[in-house]
């Protein structure tokens, strides 16, 4: 079988069997044919090979150019969020690590600190030995901050002579725990002034925690800065020039014993703290469209976090039982109404909270418990908390039911106005999940 | 519909035979050959002579397409009498690449008519705006009316072309012939299989269709970079790398320019359409196998539902370039027109400057690079 472009040399030549030998004039033609087809072969390979080998260089150097405009912009993009001085993220470059922490579903945050510290005695330290000197000091500070802050951990140059440390997924009593090292280790640190003095170093710092303190970043960074501000007029230091450091709402210690609670929740069961979240986020968003005061909200806030904190006290094997409870179990979970008042009841200026917690389980009908109170005798926040809850627990996954879909759970809570929920409270919460749904699809 | 297809050799006369004595008024005589014609224009009367009401057409060529045989410097020739359907031809002059579009228009003019199935449009290859032509052509025909046919060739020299007008082959002209009656069939395809790589440019300094510098850089410099040695072989070897061009990164469809001429003295290239400033260019490469596949697929798509047992006759206009790219193999491209169209069909055509068909979308316009058939029977 000869080659089809053969044949058809052969044919146009008038060589219709290839066996038989071409005539003279035809055998040379043939050749010259066959010549000219080699040739075209050889010059179609040097203009593929060619062109192959340089548009490969070329789009080498084309990658190479974007790859060098790619670096460039991210120096300057860099350089845009850091400051040049210490290093550390500057103030935009923090403000865009804590819109990253606070993507996604409120539900699903994890918990975060701040640490707002102002270095103390800069400008007299500036005024007295020059800025060059003030810088040095900056620079030093901003060393042992980042030493302290190891990843996810960010410090950060947030303006003048303050700093801020970002710590996500650690609650109060880490971020406490970690500005009092810091205060160690620079109560350690010496630094020398340019006339040969040791200058001690001082940070006054502030500590906020969400969900505690706040639930947005504005409100938590205005807590840590009036932590921060309340440790700068603290007179009393543990020693002269000693940092000094305060927690937000320090008013009383009832803070911090609710934050330690709420982090108990999460070591016990990471679905009732992201129930507790989404429990807290919807009591408030129903109270602010109820126009309760900033007191209720406030309230809400923390009956959301901790209305099941009772829990903690109910065994793993029935808290976390995949399948129907028996009747003993049942009454066993039911306790934990009771033991959450308990726990908390102690603490002074909570009572709207504990009303809210021992009330969630009341039902509008008075077939509720612990205390079957009926209609409008059962507390408004314990009816707001009611409400919340029956919807974070249906719109939630558990490991043994899917979540809900949300016109399902609408029905069911529209389904229990007057005898199970405040009718009146049912119909504001649909009209604020409808456009909640509305605004995610839009997003969408 | 009578048809025949003929062919003359210099030395050696017709074969199979001498053109048929079909002379009337609905036959058409259709001629594709070198652009020595010029220089020896007696076959050419002869044939003028054997055919005086007939309706004469043609043009020079880069290669004439006989049957499945290419050859340089004969005429290819087909002689069809149509039984029911009319003939018509107009022929324009046009001296300069401005005039085109008012050409374009005046055919149109002349041929116009409620029964007018096609036209067949054959232009002057080298002072031609082939796209305001057809654009001067369709704004006065309706769409219903299938317009096809090419720019004349002149081998791979680009000095002189030729069509005929008149009985005679001129520079300078374009000529046309109307198709009208419902008997008559007019299918067509076209379609080129070269493919873009590279990185794309920008066409930083241009002037009308000339071409000066891409990414700021002499755009002849690149081309003779990419072409090697073969850069000795310029105009023509230009043709091995079309350019595509798209006015912005979003725009999907890319249109095609050839090359036509370079100017070593200005560093300038000349393409056969504008090459806008600012619109982005990027290098086109063919290979053998997917032209001939492109061929192949212009001859399926020039295939119609309805079409009978009679006489056929294919037209086949392909790009200058890819005879260029195809060599010794150009033949397996006219091949598989032929194997695609219906038995029996008869194929005379030739290799040109430019090809004018519709698009998928009906719309008439200019193509490079590919191979464009227009087929044509008679109920």
């Amino acid at each position: 079988m000869l080659h089809p472009l053969l044949e058809r040399q052969l044919k146009r030549l008038g060589v219709a069997d290839a066996s038989a030998a071409p005539s003279y004039d035809s055998w040379h033609a043939l050749l010259e044919r066959v010549s000219r087809t080699y040739r075209e072969a050889d010059q179609d390979r040097y203009t593929i090979e060619r062109s192959l080998s340089i548009s490969s260089r070329e789009m080498q150097e084309l990658y190479e150019a974007l790859a060098a405009e790619k670096a460039a912009l991210e120096r300057a993009t860099d350089l845009a969020i850091r400051d040049p001085l210490t290093g550390l993220a500057n103030h935009r470059g923090a403000h865009l690590r804590l819109d990253e922490l606070m993507q996604g579903e409120p539900g699903r945050r994890r918990s975060l600190s701040l640490v707002l510290a102002d270095l103390d005695g800069l400008k007299l330290f500036n005024d007295t030995y020059g800025h060059a000197s003030g810088d040095d000091i900056l620079r030093l500070v901003g060393q042992i901050l980042q030493q302290h802050c190891p990843p996810p951990a960010v410090a950060c140059r947030y303006g003048g002579d303050e700093f801020l440390l970002i710590l996500p997924g650690r609650g109060r009593k880490s971020a406490l725990a970690l500005a009092r090292r810091l205060s160690s280790a620079l109560g350690h640190t010496k630094f020398r002034s340019p006339a040969g003095e040791n200058i001690p170093l001082s940070l006054a710092m502030g500590v906020a925690s969400m969900p505690v303190d706040a639930v947005t970043i504005e409100k938590l960074i205005a807590a840590a800065d009036s932590a921060m501000y309340a440790a700068k007029r603290r007179e009393a230091r543990p020693r002269p020039n000693s940092s000094a450091v305060s927690e937000a709402g320090t008013a009383n210690n009832v803070f911090g014993v609710l934050d330690s609670l709420v982090e108990a929740i999460d070591a016990k069961d990471h679905y009732t703290r992201r129930h507790s979240d989404v429990v807290a986020e919807y009591a408030m968003k129903l109270a602010a469209r109820l126009s309760l005061s900033d007191e209720s909200q406030r309230a809400l806030r923390i009956a959301g976090l901790l209305h099941d904190v009772g829990k903690l006290v109910i065994p793993d094997e029935v808290l976390k039982k995949p399948g129907p409870l028996t009747a003993e179990e049942f009454n066993q979970v039911k306790q934990h109404v009771v033991i959450g008042e308990v726990l908390i009841r102690e603490l002074p200026q909570l009572k709207d909270i504990i009303q809210a917690v021992s009330c969630h389980h009341e039902r509008y009908d008075g077939t509720g418990y612990p205390r079957g109170l009926r209609g409008r005798r059962i507390p408004l926040l314990g009816r707001i908390i009611a409400i919340a809850d029956a919807y974070s627990a249906m719109v939630l996954d558990r490991p043994y039911r899917k979540a809900l879909p949300l016109g399902q759970a609408i029905a069911e809570l529209e389904a229990g106005a007057g005898s199970q929920f405040d009718p009146e409270m049912v119909a504001v919460f649909v009209d604020l999940v409808a456009e909640d749904a509305k605004l995610i699809r839009i997003a969408a | 519909m009578k048809l025949t297809t003929v062919r003359y050799r210099p030395g050696e006369g017709w074969s199979p035979e001498a053109p048929p004595a079909w002379d009337s008024n609905q036959t058409v005589v259709i001629v594709f050959g070198g652009s020595s014609v010029l220089d020896s224009p007696d076959t050419i009367r002869e044939l003028g002579a054997l055919y005086p009401r007939s309706h004469l057409i043609g043009c020079s060529s880069s290669g004439e397409i006989f049957g499945t045989d290419i050859a340089d410097d004969t005429l290819a020739v087909a002689v069809m009498r149509f039984d029911h359907g009319s003939v018509a031809t107009a022929s324009v002059p046009v001296s300069s690449a401005e005039e085109s579009r008012a050409a374009g228009e005046s055919l149109a003019k002349q041929l116009a008519g409620p029964s007018l199935r096609g036209v067949l449009v054959l232009s002057d290859g080298l002072n031609v705006n082939g796209s305001e032509l057809v654009r001067g052509l369709s704004a006065i025909l309706p769409k219903s009316v299938v317009v096809t046919g090419g720019l004349a060739g002149d081998g791979d020299r680009f000095e002189r072309t030729w069509v005929i007008a008149d009985g005679m082959p001129r520079s300078g002209f374009v000529s046309a012939v109307g198709l009208y009656g419902e008997s008559i069939k007019i299918a067509h395809g076209s379609k080129g299989g070269w493919d873009i790589f590279g990185p794309e440019r920008m066409v930083t300094r241009s002037r009308g269709n000339v071409l000066y510098e891409l990414d700021g850089k002499p755009a002849l410099e690149l081309y003779k970079e990419y072409l090697g040695e073969r850069a000795s072989g310029l105009p023509a070897t230009g043709l091995l790398f079309p350019l595509a061009l798209r006015s912005d990164p979003s725009d999907n469809e890319q249109l095609v320019r050839t090359i036509l001429a370079v100017d070593e003295g200005h560093h300038s290239m000349i393409f056969a359409g504008d090459i806008p400033k600012g619109h982005r260019a990027q290098l086109m490469k063919a290979n053998f196998d997917r032209l001939i596949e492109g061929a192949s697929s212009a001859g399926l798509m020039a295939r119609s539902p309805d079409e009978g047992s009679g006489p056929t006759l294919a037209i086949a206009i392909s790009y200058v370039g890819r005879r260029l790219v195809l060599g010794e193999r150009t033949e397996e491209e006219v091949e598989a027109t032929l194997e695609a169209l219906p038995a029996g069909t008869q194929q005379i055509g030739f290799y040109s400057y430019g090809e004018i068909s519709p698009l998928a979308n009906g719309r008439c316009d200019l193509h490079n690079q590919t191979m464009t058939l227009t087929v044509i029977s008679e109920d």
